[in-house]
């Protein structure tokens, strides 16, 4: 009987120590959990000095008329604020040339420059508005400008399964006023440690717009997108976005990310 | 032409450059209100063809950009400019450039006070007329991220080119047979070579870019006329130029500035003909609105004006001297880039004077496009001897252009 007392003793005790150390952990809010789990997949992220690949922009309007556009892009990593990206525009012919300049900001508007070759032109962007179409396509500029924790207030919503793959959901609202949409509800892969489906819900709430990620490829530790798919639900509109020549870790001057460089070779 | 595609095919390969070509070719068909002059032609077909070559090998870069226009209904029209021919050494905080350039400082879209280093074929359109390359050393200075430094040696002259006889952008019956570099005191010289010297200075900061130029340079934007027994001659003065430009974002606007104080030397042929020391401003507004539907539409005001001058000097020296600009770029955002652009601009000192102009531009392939240009100006001439936009008056015309991209 004393055994039997003793046992349960035992495992009262124990129960209680494990209760004790559980509860001295504060529960981690949705909040919370959104924040660090987009943190934490940026820091992986982070670390790859500078990029540099051949894109082909592909736009479909509702009818299945369809454009393809041409870019080479790079861009380069900055300490303490965002990236900086350059995009040469390569076809159609009568936009071959063009260039567009971003200084990526954490928290402030963008820094945005237009290079016209015709006219040996810088133009400044105003980057405020940051749901302009980007080159007609159904992507906006936002979309495009690298990924900052610091512009969205982050939730977790769930942990699923999106074609067997483990995600993370979480909503981002964007911090900024000026964006096009009140959330994006971003489904992020825990291997890629990247998106495989991002949902665009429009300044009403409504869902306005789905990107379908795929064609991951392995560049050291990490992994990068060959394929966006951006279908408009209200619109019927389609653009798609795909790498090659993807090439991570180049080592970038400084200078060639600046308004000078834009007129250069 | 044929023997430069030439050269460029040889060294090529030879000097294992890294390099882009492209161009493009348009056929131009332009018909303007009838006039009352014989002399002038009220239409004009032509082809231009225009080639961009750069090539980059280590630090040294090259570069070459031209066209050439054959009008067939008007000799005069012709031409052959070479707008950029130079080579290029960098290292990384300098660059230095030496050939010809086409220069582009401006920060406006319409008024450009800055944009004068080039001389002109004003026989083009008269909002900007195409420019011709400027032989000049350049030294380039980076200093961080934010700023550049230019310091420039012009070593000679070339003039811009002025309207024939037979254009509806000219001064009527009359043809200029004659450029000529302006001395002073009623003495010119043919001589093609004249030092001139120039530095600029700009940074960009948050939200905004700034520069500054200095210039002592021949002036091809106001020149002297004079007959010469057989026609005009053109004379061009040197001048001092303090200028500069500011783009600035302010919420969803960007303004933007361009202004240049030209000091003339003091000559009493220069202000008899309205050429005197003057501060010409020009400030803009611009704002871009997206629609639900992907398209945008960019809402343009600008105004310039011309200090420090009476208001017959003024006319003289700009077709724009007070004057106010409202336009617009609506972009359909559609696969095929469908944009249409318009713009009006009222004189504030003649109110009579009136420049309408709009034009459709879209793509007809992925190598091919179109545009129609539609413009209309009322300048209401009262006097003997027009001046500024008044040479204009009533020359509305149609432009019809296809252009094939290669």
């Amino acid at each position: 009987m004393s055994r039997i007392i003793n046992s349960i003793k035992g495992v009262i005790l124990f129960s209680t120590i494990l209760c004790v150390g559980h509860c001295k952990e504060p529960i981690e809010s949705d909040l919370e959990k959104g924040l660090r789990i987009s943190q934490e997949t940026n820091q992986f992220n982070d670390g790859f000095f500078g990029d540099s690949s051949e894109t082909e922009l592909e736009i479909i309007n509702a009818h299945g008329d369809k454009i393809v556009r041409k870019m080479s892009q790079k861009s380069m990593e900055q300490k303490g604020d965002g990236d900086r990206s350059l995009i040469t525009f390569q076809w159609p012919a009568d936009v071959k040339g063009t260039r567009m300049l971003t200084w990526s900001h954490k928290k402030k508007n963008d820094d945005q420059w237009l290079y016209l070759p015709s006219l040996k032109r810088v133009k400044r962007i105003n980057s405020r508005n940051q749901s302009g179409s980007f080159m007609g396509s159904e992507f906006y500029y936002e979309d495009l400008s690298s990924v900052e924790v610091e512009k969205y207030v982050h939730k977790f919503v769930k942990e699923g399964k999106i074609n067997d793959r483990d995600v993370w959901v979480i909503d981002r609202d964007p911090v900024n006023r000026h964006s096009g949409y009140s959330k994006l509800r971003v489904y992020i892969d825990k291997v890629y440690m990247n998106p495989l489906t991002i949902e665009y819900f429009d300044r009403k709430g409504e869902l306005l717009k789905t990107a379908k990620f795929s064609k991951y490829t392995k560049h050291g530790k990490y992994y990068r997108q060959g394929r966006i798919e951006m279908v408009n639900h209200q619109t019927g509109k389609q653009s798609n976005i795909t790498w090659s020549k993807l090439t991570l870790n180049k080592k970038y001057k400084s200078k060639e990310f600046t308004k000078n460089a834009l007129d250069s070779f | 032409m044929k023997k430069l595609f030439v050269l460029l095919t040889l060294i090529t390969p030879v000097f294992s450059f890294q390099y882009r070509f492209e161009g493009e070719t348009s056929i131009e068909a332009r018909v303007f209100k009838k006039d009352r002059f014989s002399s002038t032609k009220d239409h004009s077909f032509a082809n231009k063809t225009a080639i961009k070559w750069r090539a980059k090998h280590e630090n040294y870069s090259a570069e070459i950009r031209g066209f050439a226009r054959r009008d067939l209904s008007q000799k005069s029209r012709d031409v052959s400019i070479l707008e950029e021919f130079s080579l290029s050494y960098e290292e990384n905080s300098y660059e230095i450039k030496v050939g010809s350039k086409m220069f582009n400082w401006s920060a406006l879209e319409a008024f450009h006070p800055v944009d004068n280093v080039n001389s002109r074929n004003y026989d083009s359109n008269v909002e900007s007329p195409e420019k011709i390359g400027q032989n000049v050393i350049q030294y380039k200075k980076l200093i961080g991220e934010s700023i550049v430094w230019d310091f420039y040696y012009m070593p000679d002259f070339r003039h811009s080119k002025l309207t024939g006889k037979d254009s509806r952008l000219g001064l009527g019956s009359f043809d200029f047979n004659n450029y000529k570099l302006y001395q002073g005191n009623n003495q010119s010289t043919n001589s093609s070579t004249k030092d001139q010297y120039g530095v600029r200075y700009q940074r960009n900061f948050e939200g905004g870019d700034i520069s500054f130029h200095y210039l002592d340079f021949i002036d091809k934007t106001h020149f002297l006329v004079q007959a010469n027994g057989v026609g005009l001659q053109a004379l061009f003065p040197m001048v001092k130029q303090y200028g500069g430009t500011l783009q600035q974002i302010f919420g969803e606007y960007t303004l933007k500035v361009e202004a240049a104080y030209r000091d003339y030397d003091k000559d009493a042929t220069l202000v008899a003909n309205g050429i005197e020391d003057h501060l010409q401003l020009a400030m803009g507004l611009e704002k871009t609105i997206y629609h639900d539907n992907s398209q945008e539409t960019t809402w343009i005001l600008e105004a310039q004006n011309i200090f420090g001058v009476d208001e017959k000097s003024r006319q003289s020296l700009d077709f724009f001297q007070r004057d106010i600009l409202l336009g617009f770029r609506h972009s359909f955002n559609d696969v095929m880039s469908k944009e249409l652009s318009g713009s009006i601009i009222v004189d504030l000192e003649e109110s009579k004077q009136i420049l309408v102009s709009t034009t459709w531009a879209q793509r007809l392939s992925d190598t091919s496009k179109f545009k129609f240009h539609l413009r209309m100006i009322d300048a209401y001439p009262n006097v003997k001897v027009p001046v500024g936009l008044q040479h204009l008056n009533q020359d509305h015309q149609v432009l019809l252009e296809y252009i094939r991209f290669f």
